[in-house]
């Protein structure tokens, strides 16, 4: 009797070698991501450039002198946060999140927006701990040891154009001030962070929600720590001139994703244009539109998607990053008398393609292919082709478009199920 | 040439300026998560959730831990979240390789082969009764092929646990293979893998 940990490795072994189309078609689509990605990264550089040479004669003095120190800033923290973070994640082009530098206080941020939307930042008057990145979570190496004078602050930058979202983010000015802070309550007696005393602030500025968590070494902190963070939470500096898009859901069936974002002067009334390329195209085209609503959220719903589409959001001259929206097939199959059926898929391109009928096998409990369907008949955006199976009377079926026929343009997609 | 000898850290690392290195992991580990998946859910499903994964893979890679070396863990966690919504997929694959096995051994043989096509069938039926948990972590180990620390990083959980649901999921495949065999009782250790 053989070990059933052998037994285990050796099943299924046939199945685990794919196929050469499938690689390539994952390679493709990967491919595909990675050209968006070096796009986005690409076009960021130029509108910072652009940006910082348009707007210098219109700003007060002040503003460009701010604008100077959050660029050296954004060096002396990259400069640290290289040494202390990934050497990868320090290579992100700056946009304009982030605290301006200050004597005796350490700086790590992010700089720019990542794939989940948000930028992080932390000014510490301690040095922040080697372990602390700029994930989702505190910096927790740093502050289980914070000193009894110190300090630390970690904020969150995000687009507004939630509603919901937006609602606990009150509309405020630079800069922002600890008054207008809530002391949060101590954590519980079992954690190593029970000795900090916390405050969180929620401001709405410039079309980006800000949460920042301010952190005291000690539970009552003394008057120079809270003149500390309020001065640091003054260094606290959302420059990004742009607007932003984001797309819930990005992979859609039937129903369209909603598409919403900000735009970085927070006014209300103000138009934006949202473009798609449809996959295989390579120009945008305006397919909707949005107004902004006080603090400059907007929001749509994009319904008429019937491709993978590439979407973006233009304000003024301003254009925001590009979000890849796939789409999945839509595959139908109907009886059109006794044995014989149809089947028609809904897409572009789609004529001459291969349909799988499978049917299922009670006995195994699993799906078996019976047969393949070229889809010969084109009817304006559907292809079609009517089939024969003999199966016994009440066999199950159902048709599935693979991604090996869907092509780049489309997701996989399988049919209902029907009974012979 | 340089990039072929990097360890996968600092692939990720150099993947956030330059997006294109990413490619360089999708060579070295798409085959062993579409092996993983394959056996899971089948070749037709686990095509497109290997494609999923490295897209994902790609839009998180600024969150890679750059001090990890091998990132097939790592991209093996990612395809588990994603098998969260194929149970139906994974247990009629299931079923499918313990078809296999039962045809197989319905020959009626006594080869070795057959014997264990025999025992596959058995083994595959007490994999589907095995707590989720447990299996996750014995597929990890088996076919994902990973060490049990990478296995407790993969579902977030302690390495301890990790023995102790391979052990509990080996102890029951081992009595579904050997029903009236009264000393199967405690396991011995895997050696060599466990990291």
């Amino acid at each position: 009797m053989a070990d059933e940990l052998d037994l285990l490795k050796n099943l299924g072994r046939e199945l685990v070698g794919p196929d050469e189309e499938g690689v390539r078609r994952s390679r493709e689509l990967l491919r595909q991501r990675i050209d968006l990605a070096r796009r986005d990264t690409t076009e960021a550089t130029a509108q910072g450039d652009r940006a910082v040479t348009a707007r210098r004669p219109k700003l007060r003095w002040s503003l460009a002198i701010g604008s100077l120190m959050l660029l050296v800033g954004s060096a002396l923290g990259f400069g640290l946060g290289s040494s202390l973070t990934p050497s990868g994640s320090a290579g992100v082009t700056f946009v304009g999140f982030g605290f301006l530098p200050e004597k005796n206080w350490n700086v790590m941020q992010s700089g720019t927006l990542d794939e989940a939307g948000k930028a992080r930042a932390i000014a510490a008057n301690v040095p922040i701990d080697l372990r602390d990145g700029l994930g989702g979570t505190p910096p927790l190496a740093t502050l289980r040891s914070l000193p009894a004078r110190g300090v630390l602050i970690f904020a969150t930058f995000s687009p507004r154009g939630d509603p919901n979202e937006d609602d606990d983010y009150p509309a405020r000015r630079s800069p922002l001030r600890l008054q207008h802070a809530e002391r949060l309550a101590a954590t519980n007696e079992a954690s190593p962070l029970r000795r900090l005393s916390r405050y969180r602030l929620l401001a709405g500025i410039r079309g980006y929600n800000v949460d920042a968590r301010i952190y005291f070494g000690e539970r009552e902190p003394s008057s120079q720590a809270l003149a500390a963070a309020d001065s640091q939470l003054g260094r606290l500096a959302v420059a990004a001139d742009r607007v932003t898009i984001r797309v819930q859901p990005t992979i859609v069936s039937s129903r369209g994703p909603t598409v919403s974002g900000s735009v970085s002067s927070g006014r209300a009334g103000e138009d934006v244009k949202i473009q798609a390329k449809d996959c295989g195209l390579d120009f945008f085209r305006v397919v909707g539109g949005a107004v902004t609503e006080e603090g400059g959220g907007w929001s749509t719903w994009y319904w008429q998607q019937q491709i993978t589409t590439t979407l973006r959001a233009v304000w003024n001259d301003e254009t925001s990053a590009e979000v890849l929206v796939r789409k999945r097939a839509y595959v139908g199959i109907q009886r059109r008398s006794a044995g014989r059926f149809e089947v028609r898929v809904f897409g572009r391109s789609v004529w001459r393609k291969r349909v799988f009928i499978q049917r299922f096998d009670r006995r195994l409990g699993t799906w078996r292919a019976v047969k393949s369907v070229v889809l010969t008949e084109d009817s304006g955006g559907t292809a079609l082709a009517t089939f024969r199976v003999a199966l016994p009377k009440g066999s199950p079926i159902r048709a599935v478009f693979p991604r090996s026929q869907s092509g780049p343009c489309y997701l996989a997609a399988t049919s209902h199920t029907l009974t012979t | 040439m340089e990039e072929r000898q990097s360890d996968d850290g600092t692939v990720f690392a150099r993947s956030v300026a330059e997006p294109d290195v990413f490619t360089i992991i999708f060579d070295r580990h798409y085959r062993s998560v579409y092996g993983y998946l394959s056996r899971r859910v089948g070749r037709v499903i686990a095509d497109d959730l290997a494609a999923e994964t490295f897209i994902r893979a790609f839009e998180r890679r600024s969150s890679y831990d750059p001090a990890a070396e091998r990132a097939l863990p790592w991209l093996l966690g990612i395809a588990v979240n994603l098998l969260a919504h194929h149970h139906r997929s994974e247990g009629r694959q299931f079923r499918a390789l313990a078809a296999a096995g039962s045809r197989a051994a319905s020959s009626g043989g006594e080869t070795a082969e057959e014997l264990d096509a025999a025992s596959s069938e058995q083994l595959v039926a007490a994999l589907e009764q095995l707590d989720e948990y447990d299996r996750e972590a014995l597929l990890l180990y088996v076919w994902g092929e990973l060490k049990y620390t990478e296995i407790a990083g993969v579902l977030g959980i302690p390495v301890g646990t990790v023995r102790s649901r391979l052990n509990r999921a080996r102890r029951k495949l081992r009595r579904a293979l050997n029903p009236d065999d009264e000393n199967v009782v405690q396991l011995r250790h895997a050696g060599g893998k466990n990291g």
